[in-house]
């Protein structure tokens, strides 16, 4: 009687809306992933013939990986469908006016860079990289190899020592504000219906939906998540998809991976792994031209603005090196001892800097091979996964979306052919590994 | 298969049977729910003359293999409602009415030198003409259509090209003017009336650094800014006509 009363006090008197009983697609996670998956089946199906459900449980994104990205988009990538996943956001990018502009008012503004990512490559590497150039190009890639001169005389500030060549994007690649595009995305999507749930899912009912003698397979009947008062709520639904970035393990395993036998005994091998961002100023720094570079040493940097920042940061070295994940904490230790020793001998202007800010935020990194998991789980058959970008998110999030909404509406080809990236290569234990990490 | 991405066409040739693989994303970019208010079927309308502009704007590869990259070129410019001079020859070439005056065969040797495309609806994909051509002189005064990734397109034509004018474009911002820094053989630039780059002065100075032979024409340089303004500008002096400002159809020299 007490919750009853509760209740209507609260919805006499507060705008808190109730969490729905029942919808059609719940999208656990409302970053650049799931906003995408939202977006691309709410602007397809006509007629709203679908419910759309976002649950978000940081709606601020304070944490989200999303925002805390570096912003980078580049085309270079060893595994063609990584090339074409990001191929595809540029061009929506592109055409952003079209797909989430609204009529009479000026075009969402990602603060697209246009200065495209540069890989520099030791002798060793070199005839690889030429090939992997030649494969991008082939997809319609806008890049081109340079030799170590070629690229001394174009970028005056780089140091070439060890350095035998290097690839550059011309075209469609550079970094933007992630931030924007997930604003724009979001308020889109509010326009085109889909509905933002401030809530934590906590769990999902399954039941069985095919006799025991084929092979147990199920369907998630019900998606159970708690609002940011406590209360719980349980919501019946046709499908979900998981794009939950790094805490797509955990809502694997609330909906029975790694769980049972057989198909359901393997989890979903994506964890949280922190990675650093540190903002700096150099007063004679390279110029409006310099790319995202990316050094023989995997550390990288871009220009930030017009006022002389720059952003940088590295993957660690080893599995041992990597940094604990319980808070968002920055380590400046790895910036001194790592980092900025080799930023400093690649371009010798960043001898002199000084360090101005720094944070943290986490790749969904798939420990497996660090490639994209995507499609229909096999046994829990609406459980779509959308997960293990492992740092490619912002790039691939889009065309993610785009591919999901081609599932769900059971499109007669895809855009992009991502069935190799199915679950399936981890039961099987097979991997795709992708050269270019960052 | 890059091709197959998002390209909006208008598939005026394709047959909607519903079997032919682009009908996913022909139905997605060439059709808008139609409902029936004034914003819905202003967006339908704009997004009708966005595919139909695209197509007009784009060459074959048969024609351009036929007639050659800097006719086919020419042709985009011409039919866009544009001119165009060629290498060596004193005068513009532009639509009479609906007739192109361009020869329909290859004539070897023959290099389109400027592109002027002002006021017209020239887009993004419309762009490609650049390709393989060595124009000297561009410009895209008053195009409603050109945006930044417009701008990061014209890398095309870098190794020749020499003078831009992009004045009127509302579209670019200041990214796009950074994009310019692509542009590494360039003389000659005119910035005037972007009133969405609002640093264009400071980019401006950027692009000189890494550019000292750019004269930048259309903004106020800043005070500190070393480098000296001369005393007219190429313009004024005749060194680039242009037309609004010269009536002589001399091509640069």
């Amino acid at each position: 009687m007490g919750k009853f009363f509760k209740e209507s006090i609260s919805k006499m008197f507060s705008l808190k809306e109730e969490i729905p009983r029942s919808t059609d697609l719940v999208i656990v996670g409302g970053g650049l992933v799931g906003s995408a998956v939202a977006f691309f089946v709410a602007h397809k199906q006509t007629n709203r013939e679908r419910e759309i459900m976002v649950i978000e449980r940081d709606p601020m994104y304070t944490t989200a990986s999303s925002s805390l990205s570096a912003g980078g988009i580049r085309h270079q990538f060893s595994v063609t469908e990584n090339v074409q996943m990001s191929m595809f956001t540029t061009k929506f990018l592109r055409n952003i006016k079209f797909f989430l502009g609204l009529i009479d008012q000026p075009p969402p503004d990602v603060q697209f860079n246009h200065q495209g990512y540069l890989f520099l490559a030791t002798p060793e590497k070199a005839e690889k990289l030429e090939e992997l150039v030649k494969m991008q190009k082939y997809l319609g890639a806008e890049v081109e190899m340079f030799s170590a001169e070629m690229l001394k005389q174009r970028f005056p500030w780089l140091n070439i020592d060890g350095i035998e060549a290097g690839s550059l994007g011309l075209n469609g690649e550079g970094w933007f504000d992630p931030h924007s595009l997930l604003a724009a995305l979001k308020q889109r999507n509010i326009g085109l219906g889909v509905r933002y749930i401030d809530a934590e899912v906590i769990g999902f009912t399954k039941k069985l939906s095919a006799p025991e003698t084929i092979g147990n397979q199920y369907v998630l009947a019900s998606v159970i998540s708690r609002d940011t008062d406590g209360d719980m709520f349980e919501t019946n639904c046709h499908q979900v998809v998981n794009c939950a970035g790094p805490w797509a393990g955990q809502i694997g395993e609330l909906a029975g991976m790694g769980t049972e036998t057989g198909a359901l005994s393997i989890p979903l091998p994506v964890v949280p792994r922190k990675r650093f961002i540190y903002a700096y100023h150099c007063h004679n720094g390279p110029g409006i031209s310099t790319p995202l570079t990316v050094d023989i040493t995997g550390t990288y940097f871009r220009r930030e603005g017009l006022g002389g920042m720059y952003i940088c940061g590295a993957s660690p070295e080893s599995e041992e090196e990597e940094p604990s994940i319980e808070n968002l904490d920055v380590d400046y230790e790895f910036f001194n001892e790592k980092i900025w020793p080799r930023l400093a001998h690649r371009i010798p202007a960043f001898e002199n800097i000084k360090l101005k800010s720094a944070w943290a935020g986490y790749y969904d990194y798939n420990v497996w091979d660090q490639n994209l998991i995507i499609g229909p789980h096999p046994v829990i058959t609406n459980f779509l996964l959308a997960n293990g970008m492992s740092g490619h998110g912002l790039q691939q999030s889009i065309c993610v979306g785009n591919a999901i909404s081609e599932m769900i509406l059971n499109a007669d080809t895809y855009t992009v052919d991502l069935s190799r990236f199915n679950f399936d290569r981890i039961i099987r234990r097979e991997k795709i590994l992708e050269d270019f990490i960052v | 298969m890059g091709d197959l991405m998002f390209e909006p066409e208008y598939n005026r040739h394709m047959p909607d049977d519903g079997k032919t693989p682009f009908v996913n994303l022909n139905k997605m970019l060439n059709v808008v729910e139609a409902d029936f208010d004034k914003e819905s079927l202003k967006q339908f309308m704009q997004r009708k003359i966005d595919v139909n502009d695209i197509a007009e704007q784009r060459v074959d590869a048969k024609t351009k293999e036929k007639i050659g990259k800097d006719l086919a070129a020419a042709y985009v410019v011409v039919k866009s409602g544009g001119r165009i001079q060629f290498a060596g020859m004193d005068r513009w070439i532009e639509k009479k009415g609906s007739h192109i005056p361009l020869p329909n065969h290859n004539i070897p040797n023959l290099k389109l030198q400027v592109a002027d495309l002002t006021g017209s609806s020239i887009r993004y994909e419309g762009l490609a003409f650049l390709e393989g051509t060595s124009i000297k002189m561009l410009i895209l005064r008053d195009c409603q259509y050109i945006d930044d990734f417009c701008l990061s397109r014209l890398y095309k034509i870098s190794n020749t090209l020499e003078f831009l004018d992009i004045s009127g474009c509302t579209l670019v911002t200041d990214n796009g003017l950074a994009a310019l820094c692509k542009l590494r053989n360039l003389k000659g630039l005119r910035i005037n009336d972007l009133p969405n780059a609002g640093n264009k002065a400071l980019i401006a100075a950027y692009l000189l650094d890494e550019n000292p032979e750019l004269n930048v024409l259309g903004v106020d340089l800043p005070l500190d800014h070393d480098k000296e303004m001369p005393e007219t500008s190429p313009e004024e002096s005749g060194q680039y006509s242009d037309s609004s400002t010269n009536s002589s159809n001399k091509p640069p020299t």
